[in-house]
């Protein structure tokens, strides 16, 4: 085959990507709020990406470690913001701004890297479940039943007693008590699409049950589980945040937006006479972590609605 | 002319399972022992109302469903057929040859990779292409298909077959890269089609395949039916509730109520004469498209029976207006009351008294 | 003659989607006489259920009533339906206008009993009806001597119920435990009245059927319910959107006979939407024929299966399977009504089409009496 000839081949199947993406970004322009959901979260990924430009690792304090927040001296009252630190310092003169930066980072890591392992295997029980039913399914589910039960933040605690305090045992916790959820509305999503009549009539043309699951239960059914995840990820981050807020998260001086607020916790209450002194050492870093789920809501929400009709448009 | 497909004793419950442990309390009989022959080359019809269990026996008969009883023959050689009868009937029922020969003609013990490989002569058409037919696959995906699992054909090949077949229901080259939705309702059906044939079956269940399409579109679908059938040498089975459809199309029509047959014949001969009262309840119901006749109704009373407690005795009795006590009490079995050559098979003990 | 009882006149109706506009009525001329049944056929797409629905003002968004009128005579009364507040029409519909769909079990809610959802449509339209059958019983029973305190309670609070049934004194009566049981006479009322027009739908058990709940039913059931409902309060106009289609051929057949009768008894008028020319030539006596948006042709039901003009009509007719004739087929598709097709909707799939077909829209005229056409080749004929 030319090469003319494999160029018009993918040009032509191409074109209904084409337009399906077309036709999600006119849906998305009608709506504002998607927008500027979108906005919100391009503008985190281009921090995330611009870190290294955007504040420079390579103090002598981090000790090779670009995610752990440089600071000069010991002196444990914060500063204001100032030329040197745009943002302030919190406690031990731990720069604020390159700590927020650096966290968006650890805030994808962490979003991403749990949802992605509660939606894998969510996705994975769910669909054998609901595809094979019977005792299977009543074992999984029942299984996933007392995964449910167990309290995310308890256990979270647990692991810290048990292997000390780090950012890994948060995410081992949360990404173990998260996956019930997707597995169950996989199942239930996979429920509805087994009976329609096009995965009959793939077993009808002699389909293995692999490539049943595959090409068409999968695809029809895994749209509420992508909206579930994108607002997930604004959750896990919340999450992760409160977590480390209460020291169960990572250690003094790591690049974590929660872990910023963790050390104003003396702070808060500010000076006697002025409530609000020490106001930059949680307001900076609260309106990073809002920020961020809140992009990932009002995406999560634009995705629902674009995804939405466009079933029922079929 | 040679059977094509031979069924003896089709049984196909739906178990209901109740309770905390999902026991089975009931079945639903859908098909309750189905005894019939399809010959090659012809379209058999097959009618009947919602729930009477034909959608059911379709799906049996091509093995998209496994059956509790019965055995079904395809393209069994006459002299092989006769030897299995011979040994049925013998004493020795349970010999090795007659198990042997069973696994090999008997499609109800068909599994795996044979049953795979039966895909290929038998196919189905469904009722409505909307919801037969991935959305979320292109045209080009969805008829390829079938030749890509069975591995006929693939890479070039498949795309060159793919469009052939495509042309050949009146679709152009450049729609393969479309959804289904895309398509009108016509068109979708002839996407199924054109899947369904893909591999040159020899047997096509099509299952009520107009009642989703316009008037207009419909006798355009069966003549494509017809044209279809000469090409390509294929036996249909048509099932449809449609009367007016099956009149037209089909070489021999059965009746079916309630899981069972009540009469087959010659389209011909079903239409002009009906026998059971059914059938002529249900050929008086169809409403016709000539305002002046006014066809006297055989109203029946009542509703369709569940199937899951189909009532004694012959089935139809309840409604039936010439029930007699026999009726109540014994299940009457198919009789034919034709005349040479012209079989008319009837399952009904006014008429099988009155031929005594 | 007959005096009309609804006259569409230049219906337009558009729905506004993300594709584009569909126009999917341009000016539909209507006219539908008192005690006949008009029926309505046409393909899919034809835009025959939207004339139904914008009879009763429902059309569902996106889709809005452009122009046109829709006159109502009733009672001495000429409404013009289009121009009314939603309250009035209200009271209109399931009173005067009623309408039963196509999927029965579709338009019953499948969370309260059958009991539940016809006590609503009495409720709301025959209410001062049933409560004075409530105050008459309870003088009987007070004149034959059943005297006591409760008689006279009910009767006070039946009578304040009479003029005003959502006053705050009853609301507030209604929470009181012992004394909020006075409702229970209404409900034996309505209870009384149901299973009558359950026995005039010909149900053999209305009891039972009572209590079940629309997915006990079966399709034939379910559709009775659903005429039930449709029919309590006597309406003029019955307007019936392909209530068969969905149900076996015999249930067709009681059902048909069933509209038949109770047309007969009441003497209502029935629109009659269908595409099934078989169940029109049973059931109608006018038919109109709709494509694409527009009426095409109107005549008697005779008429137009004798002698159909418009090239569609004759189309439609030939390609109903009949034995032993050849399957003839209108050639094309129905057009996509975002962009329709200029002039006569139809000339696209026309054999007889001709030049002026493709530039002008050709208006309803009268060829022979009561048989109108809307064609080109009939004009000034």
């Amino acid at each position: 085959m030319s090469v003319r000839h494999r160029l018009s081949e993918f040009k032509a199947g191409m074109k209904p990507t084409v337009k399906e993406l077309k036709f999600i970004i006119t849906r998305m322009r009608k709506s504002p709020l998607s927008i500027v959901g979108i906005a919100i979260i391009l503008f985190f990924i281009a921090i995330a990406l611009l870190c290294p430009i955007l504040a420079p690792p390579g103090y002598p304090s981090q000790g090779g470690d670009p995610y752990k927040m440089p600071h000069e001296g010991w002196t444990p009252t914060p500063s204001p913001p100032s030329e040197d630190h745009p943002f302030g310092t919190t406690i031990y003169q731990f720069d604020i701004y390159y700590g927020c930066i650096w966290g968006t980072r650890i805030a994808f890591y962490v979003g991403f890297l749990v949802v992605g392992i509660s939606l894998a295997v969510g996705l994975f029980l769910g669909i054998v479940s609901g595809y094979y039913g019977g005792a299977i399914d009543e074992i999984l589910m029942r299984f996933t039943d007392i995964i449910y039960a167990f309290p995310g933040l308890i256990f979270a605690m647990a692991l810290v007693v048990a292997f000390g305090r780090s950012l890994t045992s948060v995410l081992i916790a949360l990404s173990l008590v998260g996956w019930p959820t997707y597995a169950r509305v996989m199942r239930s999503e996979v429920l509805r699409v087994k009976q329609e009549d096009y995965v009959e009539a793939a077993k009808a043309v002699g389909c293995s049950d692999l490539r049943v699951i595959v090409k068409h239960v999968l695809p029809n059914s895994i749209y509420s589980l992508l909206i579930m995840a994108s607002l997930d990820i604004g959750g896990i981050v919340l999450t992760a945040a409160a977590l480390s807020f209460l020291g169960l998260g990572s250690s003094i001086g790591f690049a974590d937006w929660g872990q910023i607020i963790n050390q104003s916790r003396d702070w808060i209450t500010g000076a006697p006479g002025n409530a609000l002194a020490y106001w930059y050492t949680f307001v900076i870093p609260g309106t990073f972590i809002f920020t961020f789920v809140l992009g990932w809501n009002l995406l999560g929400d634009a995705l629902r609605d674009v995804l939405d009709p466009m079933i029922r448009r079929r | 002319m040679e059977t094509l497909i031979e069924v003896v004793g089709l049984k196909k419950y739906y178990p209901i399972t109740g309770g905390v442990f999902k026991k089975k309390i009931a079945d639903v009989k859908a098909v309750d022992g189905i005894s019939l022959s399809i010959l090659k080359r012809e379209c058999f019809g097959l009618v009947g109302e919602s729930g009477c269990g034909k959608t059911t026996f379709g799906k049996t008969v091509i093995r998209l469903l496994k059956p509790n009883v019965g055995n079904i023959f395809f393209d069994v050689p006459s002299d092989v057929r006769e030897e299995i009868k011979r040994l049925e009937n013998s004493n020795n029922s349970n010999s090795s040859r007659l198990k042997k020969l069973r696994k090999q003609y008997d499609l109800s013990t068909f599994k795996g990779r044979r049953l795979k490989k039966l895909r290929r002569r038998m196919q189905i058409v469904y009722q409505d292409p909307s919801t037969s037919l991935n959305p979320r696959m292109l045209v080009k995906d969805l008829v390829g298909e079938p030749l890509k699992v069975q591995g006929l054909a693939k890479g070039r090949e498949l795309r060159e077959r793919v469009v052939e077949m495509l042309e050949k229901l009146g679709l152009a080259e450049n729609q393969l890269y479309r959804y289904p939705h895309e398509f009108s309702g016509g068109q979708r059906q002839r996407i199924a089609i054109a899947r369904a044939i893909i591999t040159q079956p020899t047997f096509v269940v099509l299952d009520e395949p107009t009642s989703s399409v316009d008037v207009s579109v419909r006798a355009e679908l069966l003549k494509e039916f017809q044209r279809l059938q000469k090409e390509f040498d294929l036996t249909y089975l048509f099932v449809s509730h449609d009367l007016s459809v099956v009149e037209c199309i089909s070489d021999r029509v059965a009746v079916m109520y309630l899981g069972k047959i009540v009469e087959v014949a010659r389209t011909t001969e079903l239409f002009r004469n009906p026998l059971h009262p059914y059938t002529i309840a249900l050929f008086s119901a169809i409403p016709v498209p000539d305002p002046t006749i006014r066809r006297k109704r055989v109203l029946l009373t009542g509703e369709v029976p569940s199937p899951v407690n189909p009532p004694k005795g012959c089935r139809f009795h309840p409604r039936c207006s010439m029930a007699m006590d026999v009726c109540r009490k014994e299940e009457p079995e198919l009789v034919d009351v034709g005349s040479e050559g012209n079989e008319h098979l009837v399952a009904c003990h006014l008429l099988k008294s009155r031929l005594l | 003659m007959k005096e009309n009882l609804i006259d569409i006149e230049n219906l337009k109706v558009r729905f506004y989607t993300y594709e584009g506009v569909v126009k999917a009525l341009e000016g539909v001329n209507l006219s539908l006489r008192k005690g006949e049944t008009l029926g309505v056929a046409g393909e899919t797409g034809c835009g025959k259920s939207v004339t139904g629905l914008s009879v009763l003002v429902l059309v569902p968004p996106p889709g809005k009533i452009e122009g046109g009128r829709i006159t109502f005579k009733n009672a001495n009364k000429t409404i013009d339906l289009l121009k009314q507040k939603e309250s009035f029409l209200c009271d209109i519909r399931g009173k005067e206008i009623s309408m039963i769909f196509q999927e029965p079990r579709a338009a019953l809610n499948p969370v309260y009993t059958v009991e539940t959802q016809l006590s609503e449509v009495f409720l709301h339209h025959r209410r001062k009806e049933l409560i004075q059958r409530v105050l008459d019983g309870l003088e009987k029973d007070v004149k034959n001597g059943k005297g006591g305190l409760f008689y006279g309670i009910e009767r006070s609070l039946y009578r304040r119920m009479l003029e005003n049934s959502d006053s705050l004194y009853l609301r507030f009566v209604s929470k009181i435990p012992v004394v909020r049981r006075y409702r229970l006479r209404l409900k034996k009322e309505i209870r009384k009245e149901i299973i009558r027009t359950l026995r005039e739908i010909e149900i053999a058990d209305p009891e039972r059927v009572l209590n079940m709940y629309p997915h006990e039913l079966s399709g034939g059931m379910a559709q009775r319910v659903v005429i039930a409902m449709a029919l309590t309060c006597n309406p003029t106009l019955l307007i019936a959107d392909e209530p068969t289609t969905s149900v076996d051929v015999t249930i067709q057949a009681q059902i048909l006979s069933l509209i038949r009768r109770l047309k007969e008894k009441f003497g209502s008028s029935v629109i009659y939407i269908t595409h099934d020319m078989g169940v029109i030539a049973e059931t109608c006596d006018r038919v109109a024929i709709m494509y694409a948006g527009s009426i095409c042709e109107v005549a008697d039901v005779m008429e137009i299966f004798k002698n159909p003009l418009h090239p569609y009509t004759k189309g439609l007719l030939e390609s109903i399977p009949t034995p032993g004739k050849e399957f003839k087929s209108i050639k094309g598709t129905v057009p996509n009504l975002i962009n329709p097709p200029k002039g006569c909707r139809f000339h696209p799939r026309c054999s007889k089409a001709m030049e002026i077909c493709a530039k002008v829209t050709p208006k309803m005229v009268e060829v022979e009496e009561g048989h109108f056409v809307a064609c080109h080749l009939y004009r000034g004929a």
